[in-house]
């Protein structure tokens, strides 16, 4: 047994290991950020297009090509980040977080400790959202999500910025949109008759938090907007992630005999499925038998292409979704979107990121907009006057023109939450159109919008 | 020298498994860096539950693939009784937690020692699922997809261990104590029993071994410092939810004591220590990170008989190699190790 | 009801699929005590291949169908040649954590040439077509096909392994590796074969159920976890058990999700378990007193 002290011996010379490698260097001229990212795991596709148009983003800033412009206008000459008269480089660092809580704590830290990141990209799951803020909010480091769609990235935070809508915004939209008066469908082209005499909603989607605030908004959408349709939040139906034959889910739904089904699910192959299975059990939307709502990955042409493929009919006039994104925009932005979905292509088409979305356009927009808010505050070390000066700021982006942050009604003071407009989409003979409906104000009620504390 | 040095092997023990926890806090005083102090808490807490977790897989052969679930209990009892329903102060919920766990795991050992082999690891696989989807669905007391926020750090009176090198030093205790133990309890008479239990159960139990006493102690042991290790991580975390406590965390506890070395005390600390340097050498990688994660397994697996700590002995033993009763005495701890 | 019929019939369709996934997990582990996680990749990755041969080159479902086989086949031979030969005097841990190994690299392969964003169809014969039962009760053709499919894969394996002289030599070698030698088996080519074999029926688990909805990169890990229960409840090594326990299986699986709680589903197959475990440690189907 003269193995206790030989083992501890071992053991600390491989635990030093642990401290060799260099220490957290501080660099008074070049702004770091970085981010996690889920890039292998379950939803990795979520994780590598966020994560591409990030990088380009930073490449487009150094090269001072940045396609979309702030409001009021900062320069964009290339170098890096104009401070004074110094230009200050940007450097960008990701990591992967595998879906894992911890791991994507592990990467926070290290991006803040070692790296010497003073704005965090992500990172995306919930419990870990909330984790990063404990870490990141004492040490007022800015943080960031454009694809999160959760309220833990904003409400009651000083230091989080949620580019994107959530999942509760984007439910009141579209319960706003079927309670919509007869006039006001005809005025946009819409036979009211598509939602006469429906009543009964259902709700699936996947066993995660996204769908637990999805059908909390779809609740509260309902109620607020008068109250014409009815649900109940422990209606709904979740599946399990992995899940491989959805019968018994869609059976459960069927057995409500919604008139209305909001399925609330953004994994592609999940949606088809669902789609499938709700056509032969007679939940079906291509002859009206229902309507069926779903989200802006619904509304994307690249969907409903895959979905005729697959032998399913978006087109009946039943299937109506949203787009945080203009889908109708004017010639300015038509340009913008064109060069840089080139620029885009070309770099990441023939990768495993695959070619431009919508959703990278949003990430893109999120980081060039933050770059030039640091730019407006004139300071790379102040994150305090870094964030005032970027929620100050507006954005003519790739999603439209005059993208903002949402400003609090009862204390005017502006928040990290996007202001998000939600285009109401249909789809006519294949295609996805704009309805020439959208939403923004209204839209931004209840606790899990605003609050000082998301509730328990 | 060293032995001669000191009177009794429980000292030697005492000073072994001592300067495990003074390396981390050694450390901390060192390593002025937060990222590298969170690592060493990480690997602390998952030693804490590895090092007993080892005694059941490695010195009983029973390999458990549910630890998941009782850290999952031991963090959302500290979770519920600190901000989840109560708020009650976190050193009173850790024992709660323990207590809770321990519980647990003594219950469902009378049903899960009906198993060996296999039936054993796919019965507590299949317990840690259901534990699981009760964190996910039970929400009056786990929050169910929302979690558990703002579990706090620990403090003693005004002193809170609220920085990672404060909280490293709590951590560096138990990293002992857990050690500690274990070493108390795989020395002597319960030692014994484990080797015949791994060697011949029905052999030990037929010279009047009970054998199902030891068996559900050793279980209910390895538990109580998962739980206790669950409690710490949300600590650490301060927001858990269900996705942290998924059957993955139990084959992590699995990957640690094999790729370390199964049926030694020191092989889980070398396991825990390998993984979590290599974690952070490989993110650099990016996307085919976790592909050279999986390779790396498959090569430790095959090529280091024994684990690592089976190829240190290994490389130990041929720079000793004149010395071949030292050889020989290897060899026959690696054949026992399996 | 005809819902709850409603529900037997996709139950039985469910565990069916089931069986299938777990059959070669069944057979691997019977014959060498072995449990390759990297069944649950193999699954996966065998609806790829469906996928690529009859989406992508438009060929047969069944020619994908044999595709998918013969590459997990294959597949299985080289994880048997690469693996599992050199950790066969191993600890049973160690072929365990090192399938797992392997699971994650064929996870992470899977990702990165297929991605998890698109979905990937496999075009099943008959796949809109359904026989209705009175009112509101139907079996979908695309169902039929899977229950005809699993009845004929398990009428082939059950005659490979009781009628054949390889089934034979696998019995034996089951029995023990020294009654094996005794009869002068030659143990490398046998167990190539039963990793083949067994890799193949991960290949038609995957093409199934890629078939009824689609293939993707995630569907490996619930087909797993079930087959691990179902060859323990159906007693090691039993194809009869495998079969009736994923029927078991599949069918309370629908029961519970459609009248207990959508979320509930998959707490049945695991308490099941443990009740079983609790009452005939054995499986339903193992022999008493040959506890692994």
């Amino acid at each position: 047994m003269r193995g206790s002290v030989k083992k501890a011996f071992v053991g600390a010379a491989v635990a030093a290991g642990l401290a060799v490698g260099g220490s957290a260097a501080q660099a008074e001229d070049v702004f770091k950020f970085g981010g996690v990212f889920t890039l292998s795991g379950p939803a990795s596709f979520l994780g590598l297009f966020e994560e591409a148009a990030v990088r380009l983003a930073v490449e487009q800033f150094m090269k001072g090509d940045c396609i979309v412009e702030a409001i009021p206008a900062q320069p964009c000459e290339g170098g890096g980040l104009k401070i004074g008269d110094k230009k200050i480089p940007i450097e960008w660092k990701a990591y992967d977080d595998v879906s894992e809580d911890k791991k994507s704590i592990d990467a926070v830290t290290r991006l803040v400790e070692q790296d010497g990141a003073r704005a965090i990209w992500g990172p995306r799951m919930n419990s870990a959202v909330l984790s990063a803020a404990s870490i990141l909010d004492p040490q007022s480091i800015i943080s960031i999500c454009a694809i999160c769609s959760s309220p833990a990235m904003t409400v009651g935070r000083k230091w989080g910025h949620d580019i994107t809508d959530t999942g509760v915004i984007e439910k009141h939209a579209i319960s706003k949109f079927i309670s919509e008066s007869p006039e006001r469908l005809k005025e946009h082209g819409i036979d009211p008759k598509i939602f006469e005499g429906r009543k009964k909603t259902g709700f699936i989607g996947r066993n995660e938090l996204y769908t637990v605030h999805g059908s909390i908004g779809w609740e509260e959408g309902l109620k607020q907007w008068g109250g014409k349709y009815s649900y109940s939040d422990a209606d709904k139906v979740l599946f399990p992630q992995g899940t491989t034959d959805f019968a018994p889910f869609v059976a459960k739904l069927a057995e409500q005999k919604p008139d209305i089904v909001m399925m609330d699910s953004y994994i592609v192959p999940d949606m088809l499925a669902i789609m499938k299975e709700m056509k032969k059990q007679g939940l079906d939307f291509e002859t009206g038998k229902i309507v069926l709502l779903g989200n802006d990955v619904l509304m994307l042409q690249f969907l409903v292409d895959l979905a005729k493929k697959e032998g399913i009919n978006m087109s009946s006039g039943y299937v109506w979704g949203w787009q945080e994104h203009n889908p109708a925009q004017d010639p300015a932005t038509l340009a913008r979107v064109e060069k840089y979905v080139k620029i885009y292509n070309e770099k990441y088409g023939s990768t495993e990121v695959g070619n431009s979305s919508p959703f990278d356009r949003g990430a893109y927009d999120a980081a060039i907009w933050f770059l030039y808010g640091v730019q407006a505050a004139g300071t790379i070390t102040d994150n305090a006057a870094i964030v005032k000066a970027w929620r100050s700021l507006k954005i003519n982006g790739l999603r439209g023109p005059e993208n903002q942050f949402f400003v609090r009604p009862d204390t005017g003071e502006v928040t990290g939450q996007l202001m998000a407009t939600e285009y109401i989409i249909g789809v006519k003979d294949d295609k996805v159109f704009y309805t020439g409906i959208n939403y923004r104000d209204d839209l931004f009620f209840g606790p899990y919008v605003y609050g000082d504390k998301l509730p328990k | 020298m060293i032995e001669s040095l000191l009177p009794t092997r429980s000292a030697r023990a005492i000073v072994g498994w001592s300067i495990v926890a003074a390396i981390l806090v050694l450390l901390w005083v060192l390593v002025d860096n937060n990222y590298y102090l969170r690592l060493l808490i990480s690997a602390g807490i998952a030693m804490i539950g590895v090092i007993p977790f080892g005694l059941l897989m490695g010195h009983m052969g029973y390999m458990a693939m549910g630890q998941g679930g009782f850290i999952g209990v031991g963090a959302y009892v500290v979770g519920c009784l600190t901000v989840q329903r109560f708020e009650i102060d976190i050193w009173a919920a850790l024992p709660i937690a323990i207590m809770v766990v321990g519980a647990l795991a003594y219950a469902f050992s009378f049903a899960l020692f009906r198993l060996r082999g296999y039936h054993f690891s796919i019965g507590t696989l299949a317990l840690g699922q259901l534990l699981y989807l009760a964190f996910d669905s039970w929400e009056w007391a786990t929050g169910g997809p929302h979690g558990t926020s703002g579990i706090p750090r620990p403090a003693i009176g005004e002193f809170v261990f609220a920085t990672n090198s404060r909280f490293l030093i709590i951590v560096s205790v138990f990293v002992f104590l857990a050690g500690f133990t274990s070493w108390w309890l795989a020395r002597g008479h319960v030692g014994r029993a484990l080797n015949a239990i791994r060697q011949d159960e029905d052999l030990a139990g037929a010279r009047g071994l009970d054998v199902l006493r030891y068996k559900q102690l050793i279980f209910t042991f390895a538990a109580v410092w998962a739980g206790l290790a669950g409690g710490l991580y949300g600590s650490m975390q301060i927001s858990i939810d269900p996705s942290s406590f998924t059957i993955w965390g139990s084959f992590q506890y699995v990957i640690y004591v094999i790729i370390g070395g199964a049926g030694t005390l020191l092989g889980p600390v070398i396991g825990v220590i390998f993984i979590t340097v290599l974690d952070q050498l490989i993110a650099d990688v990016g996307v085919w990170n976790q592909m050279i994660l999986g390779a790396l397994i498959v090569i430790t697996v095959l090529f280091f008989r024994g684990g690592l700590w089976g190829g240190i002995r290994m490389l130990w033993a041929l720079a000793l190699k004149n010395r071949s009763a030292d050889r020989s005495a290897v060899s026959t701890q690696a054949g026992a190790a399996e | 009801m005809s819902a709850f019929a409603q529900q037997l019939i996709y139950g039985t369709s469910y565990g069916m699929n089931l069986a299938v996934a777990a059959a070669g997990l069944a057979l691997l582990f019977g014959v060498y005590r072995v449990i390759n996680l990297a069944h649950g990749q193999l699954i996966m990755f065998g609806g790829y291949i469906a996928y690529v041969v009859t989406t992508g080159l438009g060929l047969h479902f069944f020619v994908g169908f044999a595709a998918a086989m013969v590459a997990m086949g294959v597949a299985g031979v080289i994880l048997e040649i690469s693996v599992f030969r050199i950790l066969q005097r191993r600890p049973a841990t160690d072929q365990l954590l090192a399938s797992l190994g392997v699971y994650m690299m064929i996870g992470i392969l899977a990702l990165r040439i297929w991605g998890d964003f698109e979905a990937r169809p496999i075009n099943m014969p008959g796949e809109e077509g359904a026989i209705l039962l009175g009112e509101d009760i139907r079996i979908d053709f695309a169902r039929i096909v899977t229950i005809a499919i699993t009845i004929a894969v398990f009428a082939v394996l059950y005659f490979v392994v009781y009628r054949t002289h390889l089934g034979r030599t696998m019995r034996a070698t089951a029995q023990g590796p020294e009654t094996a030698t005794l009869m002068g088996i030659r143990k490398r080519e046998v167990a190539a074969l039963v990793f083949f074999i067994a890799g193949a029926l991960g290949g038609a688990a995957g093409a199934m159920l890629g078939g009824l909805f689609n293939v993707r990169p995630d569907m490996g890990f619930q087909p797993l976890l079930m087959a691990l229960i179902i060859i323990i409840f159906g007693g090691m090594g039993s194809l009869i058990g495998a079969i009736i326990a994923g029927l078991v299986l599949g069918i309370l699986y629908n029961l519970t999700v459609f009248y207990v709680g959508s979320k509930l589903g998959d707490l049945v197959p695991f308490a099941v378990l443990l009740i079983i475990l609790m009452v005939r440690p054995q499986g339903l189907f193992g022999l008493p007193g040959r506890r692994a």
